[in-house]
C-alpha cells in the first residue's frame, strides 16, 4: 500500500469514527472534538483493519493524524519484514 | 442475542404520577440486567472494581419505549452483548411483560481506571467473557 493510500484510509477511519469531516495533519485530536473514547475506537478500528496490535503505552502518543500515520506505517513495515 | 434473562417486578417507587414506570427507572432495570449478565459470565462486578481497579461507566444510552409497564408487573429483561472491543462494550436488551415487548435498549460502556479517572482499553477479562 502506498503512503498516500494509507493516509487516505486512515483519514477515512478517523473521520468515520469521529464524524469529523476534515482531519488535518497536525491539529490535535482534542481540538477536533475527538475524545479519549473516540481515540480508542479509532485504535480498535485501525487494529482490526490492519491486523495490528498497538500497545497501551503507545496510545498516548497518538494525538494527531501525523502521529497515527507514522505509528501505523512503522508497524506495517515491521510486520512486512 | 442470548438466552440470558433477568427478572424484575415493578415496585411502586418505579412509577410516576401517570401510573406507569418512569422512563429513568428502566435504566436501573437495565443496569441490574448488565450486572447479572456479567456475573453469569464469571465477572463479579463488585470484585472487578475492587480487585482490578476498573469500572464500566455508561457512555451512551439509547432506549426505545414501546409500551408502558405498571406497578407490580413482572418484567423479563433479555440482554446480550453484540459488540465488545478495545474501546467499548455494548449491552443490548429487550424488556418483556409476558409476550409483550415493552422496551428496547442499547447501552454502551467504556472501561476506566477508577483511581485515575481516565479511560483505558477494555479489560481483557471482559473481552474474554464475551468473545468466547
Amino acid at each position: 500500500m502506498s503512503d498516500e493510500a494509507l493516509k487516505d484510509k486512515l483519514r477515512g477511519i478517523i473521520a468515520e469514527v469521529s464524524e469529523v469531516d476534515e482531519i488535518p495533519d497536525e491539529t490535535p485530536f482534542s481540538e477536533l472534538g475527538i475524545d479519549s473514547m473516540m481515540a480508542l475506537e479509532i485504535v480498535a478500528e485501525v487494529e482490526r483493519t490492519y491486523q495490528l496490535s498497538i500497545p497501551e503505552e503507545e496510545l498516548k502518543d497518538m494525538t494527531n493524524f501525523t502521529k497515527v500515520y507514522e505509528l501505523v506505517r512503522g508497524k506495517l513495515a515491521d510486520a512486512a519484514e | 442475542m442470548s438466552d440470558f434473562r433477568y427478572s424484575v417486578r415493578v415496585q411502586y417507587v418505579d412509577t410516576d404520577q401517570g401510573g406507569v414506570v418512569h422512563h429513568a427507572a428502566y435504566l436501573r432495570f437495565l443496569e441490574g440486567a448488565r450486572v447479572e449478565l456479567l456475573r453469569s459470565r464469571g465477572i463479579d462486578y463488585r470484585r472487578f472494581e475492587l480487585e482490578v481497579g476498573k469500572g464500566l461507566p455508561v457512555t451512551e444510552a439509547r432506549v426505545r419505549y414501546r409500551r408502558p409497564a405498571r406497578f407490580d408487573d413482572q418484567l423479563e429483561i433479555e440482554t446480550w452483548v453484540p459488540i465488545v472491543n478495545r474501546a467499548k462494550i455494548r449491552f443490548d436488551s429487550r424488556i418483556w411483560r409476558g409476550d409483550t415487548l415493552l422496551t428496547e435498549a442499547e447501552i454502551t460502556c467504556a472501561c476506566v481506571l477508577l483511581a485515575e479517572g481516565r479511560i483505558c482499553s477494555m479489560d481483557p477479562s471482559i473481552r474474554a467473557a464475551f468473545e468466547r
